[in-house]
């Protein structure tokens, strides 16, 4: 039943931060993902847990029990590697010897784990094969067996995908969650792609800069974002600063671009009159509406903003349009591949769904800075 | 259940309990303080093996001041002649030095460029003999350069000259130091050379820069470091050189030859007072230089489009590869191997007609009976080797580890990574007078000249060739496997012997083998040692000196065999390595 605890851990290395402050839990039988950008310290949270790194200050539970300066030997954690670690010199059988062997299991039960990995893994016809001769799933496969086969129910997961062909990656995805789940393991997963996050974690950290900016689930993240840094890492926003006009029980009214005012429900923590915030709004919920000739010099309407067509091209599954707002602005904006196509030069209005948008305070540094990922 | 297999329970039971208490015992090895314990020893050997003799050579010289000055420039009756045969000798060495260092470049540039930047067929036999004098004895290779040049069964044989073309002296020194120097600057060059993206050179040349132009402001920039390195390496080789020296240098006398005279007649304050004027000298140069690389640019920023054009046409380019590969062939190539052809006109009969003249006379049937010390000579030689190989080997690859993982040395790792280097630099001949002086009966009086002290010199000036190449492999291993293998479970020890050793088996392979071959074919820290024990190039030189050519060609083409065979060896291991 391991739950691992991070107490205000810290990592330096001389004068580099490398991650700071970091306090959270993993639950039992959960599956986290830690996501961001490179150098946001992940990988160093990631290698903490399993020992191969020790922290500067701060304190790692499990399950109650401190292992901070715990050797990785004497830890029960796998560590499954972004470039998979396969012992070259050794066959698959002997890979996945290694760890009952270095952990002193009984001889009868190393033969039963190694069979018994190697089946729920698929690789029971490779045993004798020596890992130049395995293509990469099945090398994270044998990384996957060898783990499970010391007995360890934690699995850390450092860009297990990473080293894999893109079309191999949703359906290994899935292999993965599978075995999770079936095996009742806890498993830490770190990545850099927020879709592979989406798709199979059960909660996700969000890091940057060494620290945690907000931890919950898929949901969570994209839908009540607490951070601007998670709005814009986890799916795609675009951000106004903006200022409150109006308030009242149920709507307060933000007014962005110099004269666009925005009509949006009441946010918690709810901003008070005149406080400047920051407004994001994810491209996908955008809606584009042709101008009428008169329409343009009546006054505009709420959650309404002009603009003129700059391209508007296909991008796969989806339609991606560039628009010129009219106080300067580029915006982008992500539709579905059968939605009205536009040309060049025609004007339209952007309608901007209320609950769609999420205000946050204004950073106390530059929204640039609060965006930057590094 | 069968008695067998209850008997087969109990079995695996046991080898069970076996493996517990390893594995108990490994575990106890990975603590800290054992091996915090277990690294300062590896440190003291390596203090003891390469650093302290000459430190202790230096206190010698400062306690005994007085002594070296009555007797180097006070003497009674020589007055400061002692100092003057000193000055000639370290001044005639550097000239060499410095011609042959500059004879190398010229050459070896070009050279080094179409070896690493060509395909053609016949390639690697040719980069193999660029390689062979690296490993064979440098005695060997100047008693072969000696017959070529300096005597009349060589080049003079075909030509209407009588004797040799060149007498022994500076010339010939030139001559025999180019053939055993060129092979490091080439060999580095090529290296470095390699190491630059060729599409980066590409590219150079389609923004309209002549090769020439590129190579100068590109590759050779980028190459800045290995290029000091070989010329570095060439140069001190030439400066501290003594086997073939000796051979080629008649009543020339340069440093290196110097010290083992004053050491044959036992003068020894003069001999301490010159090997630490060398050793001073080789560091200083080697520390200056590596300083000096850091801060100045190696080449010209400035590019002259139409000279450099001009000497990037085909036609010069085709000479100057005519030249230099000709140069090679005359120089290096048959002057080295000359003793193999030399040996099979002579196996039989000898120049003048006689067999007793001949090397199979000679050898086996005169009344000295030659063979029987060659044997002993070459067994002693092995024994030294692999002695030497096994025992720096278990120093070396802890070092080495050291030297690249373990980062709570800090500054002392960084220390130490220099002084590593230190016997590379250093005249053989002084370091093994060090070495005498300080473990031999005026110092520690532990060990007296012969086969022990021999291995302790060794061990001393081969330490470098065990220890950098495992340094190599270490610093381009792929630590996620150590990783693994802790994250498995395994301790730090464990990790080590099942994961890390068996991966890097190349690169201690080829320290292994560049330690023997660098052991068996020393010549000058040998002949200070050695006592009344002979390896096989001391035994070579003793072959020239009493004028039994043909014995001397027999065995001097004995080890050149020897060598190249090692010489494959070490190939065969890199090249499955990369």
């Amino acid at each position: 039943m391991p739950e691992i605890v991070f107490v205000n851990i810290e990592k330096r290395y001389g004068e580099v931060i490398a991650v700071k402050d970091l306090n959270f839990t993993i639950h039992d039988g959960e599956y986290l993902g830690l996501l961001g950008p490179s150098g946001c310290g992940k990988t160093t949270s990631l290698r903490m847990i399993s020992g191969l790194t020790k922290p500067t200050t701060g304190k790692i539970l499990w399950n109650g029990e401190p292992i901070t300066q715990l050797d990785p030997q004497d830890r029960d954690i796998g560590y499954v590697f972004q470039n998979f670690a396969i012992f070259p010199h050794l066959t698959i059988k002997e890979n996945i010897e290694f760890g009952p062997k270095a952990k002193n299991m009984r001889p009868r039960d190393i033969e039963d784990n190694v069979e018994q990995y190697a089946k729920i893994v698929g690789l029971s016809e490779k045993l004798d094969l020596f890992a130049n001769s395995l293509d990469a799933p099945d090398l994270q496969r044998v990384g996957l067996a060898r783990v499970l086969a010391t007995g360890a129910k934690t699995l850390l997961l450092d860009e297990p995908l990473g080293a894999l062909d893109f079309k191999i990656r949703e359906q290994f995805q899935d292999e993965l969650l599978k075995l999770v789940k079936d095996l009742h393991l806890t498993a830490i997963h770190v990545t850099h792609d927020q879709k592979e996050a989406m798709a199979i974690c059960d909660r996700i950290g969000v890091m940057k800069k060494g620290k945690m900016i907000q931890i919950g689930t898929p949901n969570d993240l994209l839908f009540y974002p607490t951070q601007i840094f998670t709005a814009h890492f986890i799916g795609e926003s675009d951000f106004f600063e903006g200022v409150i006009t109006r308030t009242s029980e149920t709507h307060n009214e933000v007014q962005i671009l110099s004269n666009i005012i925005l009509k949006l429900p009441i946010a918690k923590p709810s901003p008070s009159l005149y406080d400047k915030v920051v407004v994001g709004i994810r491209r996908e919920f955008f809606d584009l509406r042709p101008m009428g000739e008169d329409e343009s010099k009546r006054s505009l309407q709420k959650n309404m903003i002009p603009g003129r067509i700059i391209s508007d091209r296909y991008l796969g599954e989806k339609r991606r349009t560039f628009v010129q707002l009219k106080y300067g602005r580029t915006l982008e904006i992500k539709r579905l591949p059968h939605a009205r196509e536009y040309h060049p030069g025609d004007q339209v209005k952007i309608y901007v769904h209320p609950n769609s948008v999420n205000i946050f305070n204004m950073p106390d540094t530059s929204l640039d800075e609060a965006l930057s990922v590094t | 259940m069968t008695t067998e297999n209850a008997s087969r329970n109990t079995e695996d039971y046991l080898t069970f309990k076996l493996k517990t208490q390893y594995h108990k015992l490994e575990r106890f090895l990975s603590t800290d303080r054992v091996r915090q314990i277990f690294e300062i020893i590896i440190i003291l050997a390596f203090f003891f093996a390469v650093l302290a003799p000459p430190l202790n050579l230096l206190r010698t010289v400062l306690t005994q001041w007085n002594t070296v000055m009555n007797t180097v420039f006070r003497d009674p009756i020589l007055r400061d002649s002692v100092w003057i045969s000193i000055y000639k000798s370290i001044s005639l060495s550097f000239q060499i030095a410095f011609i042959v260092t500059l004879i190398d470049i010229i050459i070896g540039i070009p050279i080094a460029h179409v070896m690493a930047r060509y395909e053609f067929r016949g390639k690697t036999a040719v980069d193999t003999i660029i390689d062979l004098p690296l490993v064979v004895p440098t005695s060997a290779l100047g008693f072969s350069i000696l017959l070529f040049w300096g005597s009349g069964e060589g080049l003079a044989s075909i030509l209407p000259i009588d004797g040799g073309i060149f007498q022994q002296g500076p010339m010939l020194l030139i001559l025999g130091h180019v053939a055993f120097t060129f092979s490091y600057i080439v060999r580095n060059l090529k290296g470095v050379i390699e190491e630059v993206d060729e599409d980066i050179e590409v590219a150079g040349s389609t923004l309209g820069g002549a090769p020439i132009s590129v190579w100068r402001t590109i590759t050779a920039p980028m190459a800045k470091e290995g290029i000091i390195a070989g010329v570095i390496l060439a140069f001190t080789r030439s400066l501290g050189e003594t086997g073939a020296s000796i051979i080629l240098a008649g009543v020339y006398q340069t440093a290196p030859i110097q010290i083992v005279s004053f050491m044959n007649g036992y003068q020894i304050p003069q001999a301490a007072f010159l090997s630490l004027i060398l050793i001073t000298i080789s560091i200083t140069l080697l520390s200056g230089v590596r300083q000096y690389a850091r801060i100045v640019g190696l080449p010209q920023p400035y590019i002259f489009p139409k000279f450099e054009r001009l000497i990037s046409s085909i036609k010069v380019v085709r000479t100057r590869n005519i030249i230099a590969w000709t140069f090679f062939t005359v120089i290096v190539l048959i002057p080295a191997t000359f003793v193999a052809i030399y040996l099979l006109r002579v196996l039989n009969v000898g120049t003048s007609g006689r067999f007793q003249d001949s090397a199979i006379y000679q050898v086996f049937q005169a009344a000295d009976n030659k063979w029987q010390s060659m044997e002993l000579a070459l067994i002693t030689s092995i024994e030294v080797a692999l002695i030497v190989t096994i025992i720096n080997l278990i120093l070396g690859i802890p070092m080495a580890y050291l030297l690249v993982r373990r980062d709570y040395w800090g500054r002392w790792r960084v220390l130490l990574d220099a002084l590593v280097d230190i016997p590379l630099v250093i005249p053989s001949s002084a370091l093994g007078f060090s070495v005498y002086l300080l473990w031999g009966g005026l110092g520690l009086d532990l060990v007296n000249p012969g086969l022990w002290l021999i291995v302790i010199a060794h061990l001393t000036f081969t330490y470098p060739f065990s220890v950098r190449p495992l340094v190599s492999y270490f610093e381009n291993f792929d630590y996620s496997y150590y990783e693994a293998a802790r994250t498995l479970g395994a301790s730090d020890m464990t990790s080590f012997r099942k994961v890390i050793l068996p991966l890097v088996r190349g690169g201690i392979f080829s320290a292994a083998i560049l330690t023997f071959t660098r052991s068996i074919s020393e010549t000058g820290a040998t002949l200070i040692v050695m006592g009344t024990d002979r390896t096989i190039p001391v035994y070579i030189i003793d072959l020239v000196e009493s004028e039994a050519l043909p014995a001397a060609a027999f065995a001097a083409t004995i080890v050149i065999i020897i060598s190249f065979v090692l010489l494959l060896l070490i190939r065969r291991i890199d090249r499955r390595s990369v």
